[in-house]
């Protein structure tokens, strides 16, 4: 494994990207229907993250995961001082699940961060078959992206208070700026 | 020996899956909890509902149940295969290690379940979210 950079979230903490032998990730997997997401920005991100380690002093969770292909590990040593609470939720919660998948993380990894840098802490959780789930809501109404092992991301806008059938759309590299006020605006 | 499966599951017959706390907000049972196009539960007629919770996801500590009753309506195809839509049914498929088990797969209605058959993604994000929207919670989860 070989580090490819530091991400650092000043006071934060520190986000390490690794990476193994896989091909780079150029932002193509967030498939090609005309939706949503920024193409990211920092070229940590445009790595694919077969590896991440976290490192902090609170030591959130130390050892080693056991994911598919053994793809996230949490390092117990001191560097920094606190970790964006999205990102150690990502990792806590897949953790607990020990399925997430890698490109999944990826595509994750890269949301929450741009979500993060708006702001906003959503509810994060990895499911069975190893997606990571990012959900926002106002009381019933629930804008819930889906991180699946093929590093797709899928927005699924729902309002349970109506029987209204729920709105998805593939998230791809336009704005999340523009994503999140569509968002806003369903989460009135 | 695995037992024959039943040609259908009666309507009315409660079917158990386990959940996790990030699966529920309030009495909301969140898209998270299920997967699609094929996703697992078991029988209440050949187990009890806490028998769906088991050491190897112990996160997934709460339970819902739905029956074949109430299984959502069919959801609609969309571009770029507008036409027929996805239908829902509950099918008995006992295993050597589970007797109870059983699935609820979603298919093209005009045809039968095909485990290759891959919906477009948003089609089956609204499957899903149909889907969790009838599951009810027996026991909430914890994050214990």
């Amino acid at each position: 494994m070989t580090e490819l950079e530091s991400i650092e979230y000043g006071d934060r903490g520190t986000l390490r990207v690794e990476s193994d032998p896989l091909p780079p990730f150029d932002g193509s997997s967030f498939g090609s229907s005309p939706v949503l997401l920024n193409r990211p920005k920092r070229s940590v991100f445009a790595a694919t993250v077969a590896s991440l380690s976290l490192a902090t002093p609170m030591g959130l969770t130390a050892g080693k995961t056991s994911t598919a292909n053994e793809a996230m590990e949490l390092a117990p040593e001191a560097q920094c001082t606190e970790v964006p609470a999205v990102v150690s939720d990502l990792l806590e919660h897949a953790q607990r699940r020990q399925v997430a998948l890698p490109l999944a993380l990826n595509a994750a990894t890269v949301l929450l961060a741009e979500l993060n840098a708006l702001g906003v802490v959503p509810k994060v959780a990895t499911t069975r078959s190893g997606s990571i789930v990012v959900t926002q809501h106002v009381e019933r109404r629930f804008a819930v992206f889906e991180c699946d092992g093929d590093g797709d991301v899928v927005l699924t806008l729902s309002d349970r208070a109506s029987d209204n059938e729920a709105d998805a759309f593939v998230v791809t590299n336009s704005s999340v700026v523009e994503t999140w006020r569509q968002i806003l605006k369903f989460l009135g | 020996m695995v037992r024959q499966p039943d040609s259908e599951i009666p309507l009315p017959e409660p079917l158990y899956r386990s959940v996790c706390s990030e699966d529920v907000v309030g009495m909301d049972v969140l898209a998270a909890a299920v997967d699609l196009p094929r996703c697992s539960f078991n029988r209440s007629r050949f187990s009890r509902p806490e028998d769906v919770i088991v050491a190897g996801r112990p996160a997934d500590n709460g339970i819902v149940q739905i029956t074949s009753a109430d299984l959502p309506a069919p959801v609609p195809r969309e571009s770029p295969s507008i036409g027929v839509a996805y239908k829902f049914d509950a099918f008995d498929d006992p295993t050597a290690e589970n007797d109870a088990h059983a699935e609820i797969r979603m298919y093209l209605q005009d045809g039968s379940f095909n485990k290759n058959h891959k919906p477009h993604k948003p089609t089956l994000a609204k499957a899903k979210d149909a889907l969790a929207r009838k599951l009810t919670i027996l026991r909430s989860p914890s994050e214990d």
